[in-house]
């Protein structure tokens, strides 16, 4: 099992590689350069060739490769458009970003195991259309009108909430008020998914036998649907959150664009339109590890649930 | 269930507690469309977010007053030399930067040496390389010496004046990310994407703002601008659209500051691509387009129509004449134009013309949709392609975009806006246009002082350009709109690159 974690971490190593030439390829390919973006309206031609020195944008494309690779190792790979370091620039907005990302994971799942397990033991009920219609709405619905929606009606037709911005930390008062709005929207985008899935695979498990069996022990009805079916229907469903990520990570941009939320999604979108290729490259390999490394946590989860896996 | 009755009073107290505000600071929040990345005033005023912060944080030795003239600011006065090449500038005497050290003619000195060391790559190296040497003549007073006369030279000494001793000493990135000036408000910090908070300079030199304290959030979305605004997050925004600002007009707890703009959106025709490059083609395009009914329809509150590449807030002011040769809107004409360019075999049956905008600009790309619109009208096949502004940039740069949809803004001065655009030789002449008459005026027009002769100078340049050649077609001048809170007093719209809070003809304040 140990040996199996190692091992997946060092898998590591030869994917971000592979990642970052082909980043490095299409950010050559891309038009637009950053010394005309850094300087807008006045990018005049002795300026931008200035700027091209200084940064070292005119160099042969192995050397420019290989000064990326090495400054990102050793920690010095700095932004042209921010002047400072990519992981200072990452490590700031790394609180609101896993705070958010979180937050609104926890949401979603809670509200989806709950939604499609209730779904599931009353079947063709009200409740069971009901909330899948709902569930559809908020995957239907984009995630950016969702925000403004929720903005509307809680910021300014109740004054309950502000409408934008980090609040500091969400176990703060005035974060978690910050926090709310933003996790919400962001969370609309997997629980329609995750409360389909939980009702269907529900529906699969509660026919089976040891379920019967359980209820012929005389356990009470609760305790056999969240302690015996539940953990056994939550597995397709976790394998359909891991494969969903990559999803939880584009509306995260979203949502943080909406919510003017200092999350590393905006960053990676705003550093393309500043074609900041020391920054483009930090941050999407940074994201390439989470995504590897969260589809490792997912897996290793399994063997918590499901005893009968095992890695060995 | 009486455990959660007790955990739902708990939470709801936690969220009531933290709209609870704290006493009567005077705090201006401010909505800007980007966020900052770079304070330092050689390198970060390129971009408008990061020139409007800097300008609350660092003072020039001039300063913007009534209608865009200059006055003293650092300087207290000047003497031009008259053969134009010596500027000599006396410092106001006791004026202090943020962390409590003189500014003296050694920073003043320093400031602009090292804008204009090319190995520094700054910007605004362009509005003063004219310069040869500075001198320092004592602690208060310091001299240009100029290599040719340069009549807008004044212009560019709105640069912030930095401290020499602290920039010396910390790494230039540590210098953009904590700026020290000598301006009304110092800066506290900068939580990136998040916020921007300035406090007041207790000793400032015009004395202490009304304010005490600023805070600038980037908020990229109008639309979530305007929520803000209505639910009390921001006090003045600053980049709404048309349809925002029509909402909150109705709104009597906000009001619109609004004055006429520079900022000028117009269309430019490649001059080495066929059939861009014919004066029939371009009239034709301009007849085919209903500029003066489409621009008011399209802009609403937040730009007029414009005949001129210079606005009518600045000089010279050349608008009647410009407005009686603007082609009006003739779709017969232009057809028959049409037919004339096919005969002569300047455009084949099979031309479409396509118009290239940014993806930043809305009105811009109505403006295109409703050319592409009636330019089919008279049978010709044409397409908007709306892409992204560096990518447009690139392609412009290439020569390929046969018309392209574009803006720009400059300060006061003619030379800033038409040298660079028109000059054969001119670094954002994007169109490739040549003329030598139009190169000796603008060059001319560098060296004299006499503001009334360089006004006639630029006026020939822009009616050889505009209303013979046709190698632009300017269309709108953008107004500059602020809406804010009703609780906020003195903030005047109308200063290119400035939210004028504190200056020697402003001090806003908030209720």
């Amino acid at each position: 099992m140990f040996r199996y974690m190692i091992n997946r971490i060092l898998w590591l190593i030869p994917v971000l590689l592979g990642v970052s030439f082909i980043l490095f390829i299409i950010l050559q390919l891309t038009p637009g350069d950053p010394a005309s973006v850094l300087l807008g309206e006045n990018a005049a031609a002795d300026v931008v060739a200035a700027i091209n020195e200084k940064y070292g944008l005119n160099d042969p494309l192995p050397v420019q490769y290989w000064r990326l690779l090495s400054n990102l190792c050793t920690g010095e790979l700095k932004s042209i458009y921010y002047k400072d370091t990519v992981i200072n620039i990452i490590i700031q907005r790394l609180p609101p970003t896993l705070e958010l990302g979180m937050l609104s994971l926890v949401v979603a799942f809670i509200t989806a195991l709950i939604v499609g397990m209730v779904a599931a033991v009353r079947k063709n009920t009200i409740f069971d259309y009901g909330s899948m219609m709902l569930a559809l709405l908020g995957v239907s619905v984009p995630v950016f009108f969702t925000g403004i929606l929720l903005m509307y009606l809680f910021s300014i037709e109740l004054n309950w909430l502000p409408s934008s911005g980090y609040g500091g930390h969400f176990w703060t008062p005035k974060g978690l008020r910050h926090i709310i709005l933003p996790a919400l929207a962001l969370s609309t985008v997997l629980m329609a998914s995750t409360s389909r899935l939980t009702r269907s695979s529900m529906l699969e498990v509660l026919q089976s036998d040891y379920v019967r069996t359980a209820r012929a022990k005389g356990l009470r009805e609760f305790a056999v649907v969240v302690k015996h079916a539940l953990r056994n229907a939550v597995l397709p469903v976790l394998t359909n959150a891991g494969n969903q990520l990559a999803g939880l990570f584009g509306g995260a941009v979203l949502t943080e664009t909406v919510f003017s939320w200092p999350g590393v999604g905006r960053l990676a979108v705003d550093a393309v339109f500043h074609r900041d290729h020391p920054l483009v490259f930090g941050v999407v390999l940074f994201l390439s590890a989470i995504y590897v490394i969260t589809n490792l946590v997912v897996d290793l989860l399994y063997v918590v649930i499901d005893p009968r896996i095992s890695y060995d | 269930m009486k455990k959660f009755l007790v955990a739902g009073l708990a939470l709801v107290l936690i969220l009531a507690m933290g709209s609870l505000t704290l006493a009567a600071e005077k705090v201006l929040t401010i909505a800007l469309s980007e966020d900052i990345s770079d304070l330092d005033p050689a390198f970060g005023a390129s971009i408008s977010v990061n020139e409007k912060v800097i300008n609350l944080v660092f003072d020039g030795l001039v300063e913007y007053g009534e209608n865009l003239s200059i006055i003293p600011g650092v300087a207290k006065s000047w003497d031009i030399s008259p053969d134009g090449l010596t500027y000599t500038f006396h410092l106001q005497e006791g004026i202090k930067f943020h962390n409590g050290e003189p500014l003296t003619a050694e920073d003043v000195k320093f400031t602009y040496d090292r804008i204009l060391d090319p190995a520094n790559g700054s910007a605004q190296r362009a509005k003063v390389k004219l310069i040869d040497h500075i001198e320092v003549i004592d602690d208060y007073t310091v001299q240009f010496h100029l290599q040719e006369p340069y009549a807008p030279f004044l212009l560019s000494m709105t640069f912030g004046i930095v401290p020499k001793d602290h920039v010396q000493s910390v790494p230039q990135d540590e210098f953009s990310r904590n700026p020290v000036g000598s301006g009304p408000f110092e800066f506290e910090e900068w939580i990136p994407d998040d916020r921007v908070t300035l406090v007041a300079n207790e000793e400032y030199y015009l004395g202490r703002p009304n304010l005490d304290k600023v805070v600038i959030r980037p908020i990229k979305e109008a639309a979530v601008q305007a929520i803000e605004l209505k639910s009390g997050g921001i006090d003045v925004a600053t980049g709404l659209g048309l349809p925002q600002i029509k909402e909150l007009k109705a709104d009597s707890r906000f009001k619109i500051v609004s004055a006429p703009g520079e900022f000028v959106h117009f269309l430019g025709f490649m001059d080495d691509l066929p059939p861009y490059d014919n004066l029939k083609f371009r009239k034709m395009i301009y007849m085919a387009t209903p500029f003066n009914e489409a621009i008011p329809s399209i802009y609403g509150d937040i730009g007029i129509r414009a005949y001129s590449w210079i606005a009518p807030t600045l000089w010279p002011d050349d608008t009647e004449y410009m407005k009686s040769k603007a082609l009006a809107f003739n779709p017969g004409e232009a057809k028959q134009l049409y037919e004339e360019l096919k005969q002569e075999g300047v455009v084949g049956n099979d031309l479409v013309v396509d118009i290239w905008v940014s993806n930043s600009s809305q009105p811009r790309i109505k403006l295109a949709e409703i050319m592409t619109t009636t330019l089919q009208q008279i049978g010709v096949k044409a397409r908007t392609q709306v892409i992204e502004f560096g990518t447009l940039m690139d392609k412009m740069r290439a020569g390929e975009t046969g018309i392209y949809l574009f803006g720009f803004g400059s300060d006061a001065d003619p030379d800033f806006w038409l040298y660079r655009w028109f000059h054969s030789e001119g670094s954002l002449n994007f169109s490739r246009y040549s003329n030598p008459d139009v190169d000796q005026w603008l060059e001319q027009a560098r060296q004299i002082t006499d503001q009334a002769e360089r006004a006639e100078l630029y006026k020939k340049v822009l009616r050889q350009a505009l209303t013979k050649d046709y190698i632009h077609i300017p269309f709108a001048f953008l107004n500059n709109v602020l809406v804010m809170s009703k609780r906020v007093t003195g903030l005047r719209a109308g200063f290119p690159g400035h939210i004028l809070l504190v200056n020697p003809i402003a001090n806003v304040d908030i209720q």
